[in-house]
Parts: C-alpha cells; structure tokens; sequence
C-alpha cells in the first residue's frame, strides 16, 4: 500500500513540475511588435537588427571574423496596482546564437564606436535599468553573434523569473548544415 | 558384508577436472566475446562490468565445484551407509554442506540393474543445522555402475536385500573389490592441476583487462582517451558528455581544401559538464605523444565561419559551435544540434579527437572531462548534396 502512494506521490510531482515548466512561452518573431507580458511587466521587442556596421573587434574567439552585432530593439513598461518600479538587469536576457549561449555585451568587449552610434545599449554594467510605474522607456539589448545562426533571445521576467523564448531569426535548413 | 558405497576417487576427480575446464574455458571465452562485441560501442565502464560480473560470476561457480568436491574428500567419497543396527541407510549429499538424509528400510524400494542401482524413497529424515529431524518428500537416486568401484555396487545391493528381509537366510557372498585407497601420484597431479587453474584465472582475468582496457594500474594518461571506429549515428560517451554523431560529411571549402562537417547533438551527463568548438581537433593519425605536442592537423575553433561548396554555390554553414567565452558567454552544453567544422587530411583515413582535457601525459583530476579518439574513414563520410 505504502508503495501505491509513493508511485502516486511521484507521478502527481512529475506532472505538477511539467506542468510548471510548460509555462514557459515561445514566439516568433514576424517582423511586428511582440509584447511580453508578466505581473504587470510588460516587455515589447519592436524590433532586431544584424548590423554590417560597426563590426566586434578582433579577439581570439573570432579568428575568421566573421561575427556580427545583433541589437534588439525594446521597450519596458510596467502598470501595476502594486509596484513602483521595474528593475530590470541584464542577466535577464540571453541569446542563444545557434548552439552558442552569448550574454549581453559588456563595455569590456571594446564596444565604444557601438555605444556612439547607439548610445541606448544596456551593458552589463548597466545593472538596474529602472522603469516608474505608469511609464514606459525604450532600450536596447546588443550581442555579438554568428549572422547566419537561429537567433533565439531569451528573457527571464515576472515574478517567477519565467523564461520567455523570441525567436527572432529561423534557419531552415534539410541537411542540418546549410540554410535551405 | 560391505555396510558402505563409496565413488571412486579416481572417477570422481576426473569429472571434477573436467568440469573446471568447462568453466575456465567458457570463462575465457565468454570474455573474448565480451570484448568483441562491445568493441565498437564506447560506454563508461559498460565493458568493464560486463566483464567483471561475468568473471564473478565464474568463479563463484568454480568455488562452488572446488568447495563440493573437497567436503567429498574430506569424507572419502562416501555417498551410501547401512545404519549400526541394520534398519535403514544413510545417503550423504554434498553441496556447499555436507547433507545427511536417513531413510528405514521400510520407506526405500532398491533395484538393481545392468547400468547401476536405483535407490528410490517414499519419505526420508533430514536433520537441519540444530540437529532436528524434517521429513523429507520421495525422491530417486540412481547410481551409475562407472562411479563407484567395480562389484561395490553388487555387493551393497546384496547387503542391503538381506537386511531388508530381516537378515534371515544365508550370508551373502562378497565379491571381491579392489581397494580404493589413494595412489600417492594423485595428490601431485591434483597440486600441478590446481597450479595450472590459478594459471589459466590469472590469465583470464589478464584478457578481461587488456578487453576493457580500462586498467587503473597504468598511470599513462592514454585510458583516459576512449577509442571508437566511426561509423554514421555512433553514440559515444565520455565521463561528462554524451555524443550523438547524427551526420558526418565530407565538403569542400570555399578555398578548395577538404572538410569535415560533424553534425550532431550533445547531452551533459553532469551538471558542471561544458563544451566548444576547443574540445575538437583531427589529426592525421593520432598517438599520445601527438596530442602531447599539440600537433595536431586542424582545430575547430579555426573554421567556425567556413562556408561550403555545394553544386557550384558558396553557402555558410550554420549553427556551427562557438568559442569558450563568445560574445562573453557561458560555454554550456548545447541542447539543438550543432556543426563542427574541421580541416581534413587528404588520405584514406584520420583519427577525430574530443580533447576533454588538457593532455600532457597526465590523466584528467576529477572535475575534468575524459578524451574521446575515434577513427575515421574517409569513405564512410557523407557527401553533401
């Protein structure tokens, strides 16, 4: 009998975590605004660009220097009964560039003559990004990529820290190894 | 009168040695095809139990045998005893224990035939281990004439017969029996036999090694590099990351010299497990020594933006796997499929390489990844279309 409610036990705690994890949302990103909305915080990602111009510096990591920067265009907004303010850091987005995890650019990354064009890039020591209450204020988020991957950006928000999925750049290939 | 049957020694040993060479050889056997059949299939320790529970195995079964042949000896090969007052029989039967069964002549029915005597019983008594009598259900012993001495068997049955009819009647005659005492011989070949078991185990276990070639005894650094033939969908494991080669393709550059393309997917076996384009390089023909001088003949975080030939168009190969610290980010196991790209030798074939460690002849601490080495033939090798 003790068995029979420990399978139990198990199997409702495997289907409550799954169901936990479903929450966890994907979009596509199809060239219109896409708005993420969690306790309030409202994310929108109006739109991406990879840019030809300024390019990253050369670094070991890049030998080929084939790498580009990618910004995401943003904007946050927070309406709620309960809040001042909306913190945001940026922790909370990642890129995944194919197979390759990248965090947000930091001013390490020698990225001066981006920061001159686009001066609204939230680095990473630009921690603590604040939003008030019944505004809304626009950023961006710059990584530096391979242009021709899947680029899926990935932003933690809300309460529950859920991570959202945007993918903004699909490649649609047969043989795995070259786009269709 | 003879009141007991006992088998021969002579006999007995025979088939005792015979029975440890089965299991010996089907021991060494059963290794040889361990080792064939896991050979092209690289799992953490997979061989290595394999190995050592069928060698456990074995030689739990040869004690066994060993252990039950000497609690014979010890007893002299007795298996048959008429009790003092002549009212029934012992039968001794030697397992792990020495077991003793009772039976009155009242519950035993003894026939004799061309092949041996047949002992059947209705009931027996067995005393358990605080000497208290249990009764046993029927059961039939059936002595062949080849294991015990010549006549012996006659003999008891006549014995026995004319206890049963309430030893009346005349004395049965007794044929004569050879004496079945021990030839000083024996015991010499007994020791060079024993000597020549703990030979043929040590050698065994000696296969059972060089098979998993995973012996911790040798401190080389060279068995911590897995080696594996490729072949298409291979799924090798290393301690920390679990490989599924979906697709390996042979293209061509943009510049003209010849690439290897791996597409395939990886899973972490551990938390702290990581991965990048570093971990895999080619070398023309591996060795220990190569790898020590970091000679390699391509690395794949030299060709991470290639672009490919097909059909006479120039294309970039996508989701290729980055560096460690890209963009200034974490170097986690990716979940998708990824590519690896390699420069690759012009030659039939060449060995891939997944560094998973840092190799200068030592082996990798415990927070370390093991090394993967596969052979790769070139023909085997895709060609995209």
């Amino acid at each position: 009998m003790k068995i029979k409610w420990f399978l139990l036990f198990t199997c409702m705690s495997a289907f409550l975590l799954t169901s936990v994890q479903a929450q966890a949302k994907t979009y596509r990103y199809q060239q219109h605004p896409i708005t993420l909305k969690e306790s309030g915080q409202h994310i929108t990602i109006r739109s991406y660009q990879i840019l030809d111009h300024p390019e990253p510096s050369y670094s070991y990591d890049d030998t080929n220097e084939v790498a580009a920067y990618l910004l995401v265009h943003m904007t946050a907004s927070l309406n709620s009964r309960y809040d001042d303010n909306l913190t945001l850091y940026s922790s909370d987005f990642e890129l995944l560039s194919g197979p390759n995890a990248t965090d947000v650019l930091s001013k390490d990354d020698k990225i001066s003559r981006l920061l001159s064009v686009y001066p609204k890039i939230m680095t990473r020591e630009h921690d603590g990004f604040k939003v008030k209450n019944g505004h809304s204020r626009n950023f961006d988020v710059a990584f530096q990529v391979y242009p021709n991957n899947r680029q899926t950006l990935i932003v933690s928000m809300g309460l529950l820290n859920d991570n959202q999925r945007i993918i903004l750049h699909d490649v649609k290939t047969t043989n795995g190894v070259t786009a269709d | 009168m003879q009141t007991t049957l006992s088998l021969t020694a002579e006999r007995i040993s025979k088939i005792w040695r015979q029975i440890c060479w089965i299991i010996v050889a089907g021991s060494i056997a059963g290794n040889i095809l361990i080792h064939f059949r896991t050979k092209n299939y690289i799992g953490t320790n997979h061989t290595f139990l394999l190995t050592i529970t069928f060698l456990t195995f074995s030689t739990v079964l040869l004690g066994y045998v060993c252990w039950s042949y000497f609690t014979m000896c010890q007893s002299n090969f007795k298996l048959l005893e008429l009790n003092q007052n002549g009212a029934g029989i012992w039968i001794t039967q030697y397992q792990i224990r020495k077991k003793q069964l009772y039976i009155p002549f009242e519950w035993l029915t003894i026939d004799q035939s061309n092949s041996g005597i047949n002992l059947s019983w209705t009931h027996a008594i067995i005393f358990n281990r605080k000497k208290r009598p249990r009764l046993q259900a029927r059961d039939t012993l059936f002595i062949r004439k080849g294991w015990v001495t010549a006549n012996s068997a006659a003999n008891f049955f006549n014995t026995v017969t004319y206890f049963q009819n309430g030893a009346t009647g005349p004395v049965p005659v007794m044929k004569p029996v050879k004496s079945a005492k021990r030839p000083k011989a024996r015991r010499k070949t007994n020791q060079q036999f024993l000597l020549i078991l703990a030979t043929a185990l040590i050698c065994n276990a000696g296969i059972s090694l060089i098979a998993t070639k995973q012996s911790p005894l040798i401190v080389s650094g060279n068995d911590f590099h897995k080696k594996a033939n490729f072949k298409q969908g291979l799924v090798v494991k290393s301690r920390d990351i679990q490989f599924k080669i979906n697709k390996a393709y042979a293209a061509t550059s943009s510049n003209g010299h010849p690439l290897l393309i791996l597409n395939m997917n990886a899973k972490p076996l551990k938390d702290s497990a990581s991965l990048d384009a570093s971990n895999f390089t080619l070398y023309k023909h591996w060795t220990a020594v190569e790898e020590n001088n970091q000679a390699n003949y391509s690395d794949a975080e030299h060709h991470i933006g290639e672009s490919i030939q097909i059909n006479g168009k120039v294309k970039p190969v996508v989701n290729v796997l980055g560096n460690d610290g890209w963009g200034s980010g974490s170097n986690e196991v990716p979940t998708n499929s990824f590519n690896v790209i390699l420069k690759r030798p012009n030659q039939a074939k060449f060995d891939l390489v997944y560094e998973g460690f840092y190799y200068q002849f030592n082996k990798p601490d415990k927070y370390e990844d093991t090394s993967i080495v596969l052979h790769v033939k070139t023909k085997s090798l895709e060609v995209l279309k």
